[in-house]
C-alpha cells in the first residue's frame, strides 16, 4: 500500500490518465473517455485520501486505543467504535479541501475528450475566436463552484474545531 | 512480441528523446518554483501587513487562484493574453501560470509557518525595541523556515507534476514528447509507463525528503514541549 501511495503521489494525474485511457487500448481494452476519467482521477486521488486517513487515525491519542484493548475489546471494534469516530472529525476538513482540489483537477480530463467545462470553454473559444472571454467565463464558473465549497469547509472546520477543543 | 521485448527493441530510441524532454520538465518546474517562492512570500507579507487594501488584495488573489484549475489559468494566459496583444511562448506561459498558481499556495504555507512561531517571540523582540521589519526578518522568519520546509517540498512535487499540463499547449516536455512517440510507434502503454518512471525518478526522492523533514521537524517540536 505504501508503494501504491508513493507511486501515485509521484506521478502526474495526466500520466495516470493517459496510461489508463491510451495505454489500455494497446491491449484492445477500450474505455470510454468518461469512465477512464473517473478511474484515472480516483486512482490518483485515493493515494492522497489514504494519507489523510492515516494522519487522522494517527492523530488520535494512542492511549485511547490501549484503553479499548485493555478493557477487552477486539482490535477491530476498537478501530470502529473508538478510533474512527474521533478520527472522522480530524479527517473531514482536509477531505473537503481535497474534494475542491479534485473538482479543479477534473479539468485535465478535457485532454482525453470528456466534454466538461474546460473542454467546452476551449472549443467555444476556438470556434468563435473569443478565447479570453470564454476562458474567463470558465474560470468564473469554477470559482462559482469552489468558493461555496471552500466556505462550507471553513465553517465545518470551525465547528469541528469547537468539538475538538472541548474534548 | 511480449511486453518486455518491446522495450528491448525501442528503449534505445525512446529513452534519449524522453530524457531530453525531462530536462525541459525540470526547467519548467524550477522556474515555476522560484516564482512561487518569491511571489508567494510577497503575498504572505501583504496578507500580514497593516494596510487593509494590501491585505484585501492578497486575500482575493489567493482565493481566486485557489478556486480555478491550473489548466484554466494556463489557457487564460496562453490563449487569452494574445487577445490583449501580449505574445508569450508556451514555455513562459507555463512558468507564469504554474508560478501564479504555486504562489497562492506558497503564501498560505508561509502564513501557516509565520503563525506557528509563538507570538511571545514577536512581542519580546518588539519589547526590546526592534523594528517590525527586523522582527520579521531576524526573529520570525528564521524560525518559520524549518516548519515551512516539508510543505514547500510537497508543493515542489505538485508543481513538477503539474508541468505535465504544459504538454497540452505543446511545450516540448515529457508528456508532449511521449504523445509524439505514441503517434509514431503506437505503444501508448509502454511509452506512458516510461514517462511515469521518469517522473518518479525525480519525485520519489523528494517524497522521501518530505518524510525525513517531517520527522525531523516533529522531533524538534517534541523537544520544545519537554523543556
Amino acid at each position: 500500500v505504501s508503494i501504491y501511495v508513493d507511486l501515485m503521489r509521484g506521478t502526474p494525474g495526466l500520466t495516470v490518465l493517459f496510461i489508463i485511457y491510451f495505454g489500455l487500448s494497446e491491449f484492445r481494452v477500450r474505455l470510454d473517455p468518461f469512465p477512464a476519467a473517473v478511474v484515472g482521477l480516483a486512482a490518483s486521488g485515493a493515494a492522497y485520501t489514504a494519507e489523510i486517513y492515516r494522519a487522522g487515525i494517527e492523530a488520535i491519542e494512542h492511549g485511547q486505543m490501549e484503553a479499548g484493548l485493555a478493557i477487552g475489546m477486539p482490535p477491530l471494534s476498537v478501530m470502529r467504535f473508538i478510533v474512527l469516530p474521533q478520527a472522522v472529525r480530524v479527517i473531514i476538513p482536509p477531505v473537503a479541501n481535497f474534494g475542491i482540489g479534485l473538482l479543479k483537477y477534473s479539468s485535465i480530463v478535457s485532454t482525453i475528450g470528456v466534454v466538461e467545462l474546460t473542454y467546452t470553454g476551449r472549443s467555444l473559444g476556438l470556434n468563435t475566436l473569443w478565447s479570453v472571454h470564454f476562458m474567463l467565463l470558465v474560470a468564473a464558473l469554477y470559482l462559482a463552484m469552489s468558493l461555496p465549497l471552500a466556505y462550507l469547509s471553513a465553517r465545518l472546520e470551525l465547528r469541528l474545531g469547537h468539538y475538538a477543543s472541548r474534548a | 512480441m511480449t511486453f518486455l521485448a518491446v522495450y528491448e527493441e525501442y528503449f534505445q530510441i525512446w529513452m534519449p528523446q524522453l530524457a531530453r524532454a525531462s530536462l525541459m520538465t525540470l526547467q519548467l518546474a524550477v522556474f515555476a518554483m522560484v516564482l512561487s517562492l518569491s511571489y508567494g512570500l510577497v503575498i504572505a507579507l501583504a496578507r500580514g501587513s497593516r494596510a487593509a487594501l494590501l491585505r484585501a488584495a492578497a486575500v482575493s488573489y489567493v482565493e481566486t487562484v485557489r478556486g480555478i484549475p491550473a489548466l484554466a489559468l494556463l489557457f487564460l494566459i496562453y490563449f487569452g493574453l494574445p487577445a490583449l496583444e501580449i505574445r508569450i511562448s508556451a514555455f513562459w506561459a507555463t512558468v507564469v501560470a504554474l508560478g501564479m498558481y504555486g504562489a497562492a499556495y506558497m503564501s498560505e504555507i508561509y502564513r501557516a509557518g509565520i503563525e506557528a512561531v509563538d507570538r511571545g517571540q514577536t512581542e519580546a523582540a518588539l519589547a526590546i525595541g526592534m523594528s517590525r521589519n527586523n522582527v520579521m526578518r531576524f526573529v520570525v522568519l528564521p524560525q518559520a523556515i524549518p516548519i515551512v520546509l516539508p510543505p514547500t517540498t510537497s508543493l515542489g512535487i505538485d508543481i513538477l507534476k503539474d508541468t505535465a499540463l504544459a504538454s497540452i499547449i505543446a511545450t516540448p516536455e515529457i508528456m508532449h514528447r511521449a504523445l509524439d512517440l505514441v503517434s509514431q510507434y503506437y505503444r501508448p502503454m509502454h511509452i506512458y509507463l516510461l514517462c511515469a518512471v521518469l517522473y518518479l525518478l525525480v519525485t520519489f526522492p523528494m517524497v522521501q525528503a518530505v518524510r525525513a523533514l517531517e520527522a525531523h521537524v516533529g522531533r524538534g517540536r517534541r523537544r520544545w514541549t519537554t523543556l
